[in-house]
């Protein structure tokens, strides 16, 4: 395994600890995370915090797994599933996704995700 | 630049050509595409024929860039993004995507798009006046 997968493994496995220290350790102070290609980035580990929190608060039982990655330099692409319960209505929610991380000094730089925002039901 | 790489920019060009049999020959003739991965794959070249065929009715692929690939064995990762024009809607669309492409003996195998199909809907007017 490349060091740019280890570097997102890590920042997975503190996302599965609810860890944000953590997990923003892997980011760079001026990330850029698009996490959908219609919206705008957030920009700076401050808005990712805030994303972040949100996110855990309202969705619950949260499957992140990489199905393949590749490596060139300092990207890393991987193909995976995202997968969530919305607390408030209890739906079961599946994204198939692809996205390309931009490193810099052994940490994410950039982030995009590729997806369909439309909710997609598990099972 | 790898074979896979290789293979994969080949393909393009055939595209820029409308070369349906050109662009088949890259891939096995038992290609699973995913255009969209939540829906059943497009399978065969027969297949690949028709989507083709009803691709070009609908959308005029304008532009097809290639922006960031990455390779891990026979997987190849891609970053781009395409410019198509909307014949029914006449409208043109910006649509970044990723695409995953699996080889076996020198040919695609396997394809799969990643890219927000909202986009490529008929606008909002187009479905409500009729």
């Amino acid at each position: 395994m490349g060091a740019l997968m280890n570097c997102l493994q890590k920042a997975m496995s503190a996302a599965d600890r609810r860890d944000i220290a953590g997990y923003l350790d892997c980011l760079t102070d001026d990330i850029e995370y698009k996490l959908h290609v219609n919206a705008r980035p957030l920009n700076g580990k401050a808005w990712v915090e805030r994303f972040l929190r949100k996110y855990w608060d309202t969705m619950t039982d949260t499957v992140w797994r990489i199905d393949r990655f590749a490596e060139n330099g300092d990207i890393l692409m991987v193909e995976g599933i995202e997968e969530y319960t919305v607390k408030a209505t209890g739906q079961r929610v599946l994204h198939p996704y692809m996205g390309i991380l931009e490193f810099r000094d052994g940490r994410i730089a950039k982030m995009r995700d590729y997806f369909e925002m439309g909710e997609t039901k598990a099972g | 630049m790898s074979r896979n790489l290789d293979c994969m920019y080949s393909l393009m060009e055939t595209w820029k050509r409308r070369d349906v049999e050109g662009y088949l020959s890259h891939l096995t003739d038992d290609i699973e595409y995913h255009w969209h991965v939540s829906s059943k794959p497009v399978r065969g070249w027969d297949k690949m024929r028709k989507f083709l065929a009803n691709y070009t009715a609908a959308f005029e692929q304008r532009e097809w860039r290639v922006l960031h690939t990455a390779e891990a064995g026979d997987v190849l990762m891609v970053e781009g993004h395409e410019v198509l024009y909307d014949r029914k809607h006449d409208r043109v669309i910006q649509q970044p995507f990723m695409q995953v492409y699996e080889f076996r003996d020198g040919k695609i195998a396997r394809m799969r798009d990643y890219y927000e199909p909202a986009n490529l809907r008929p606008p909002q007017a187009a479905t409500t006046t009729a």
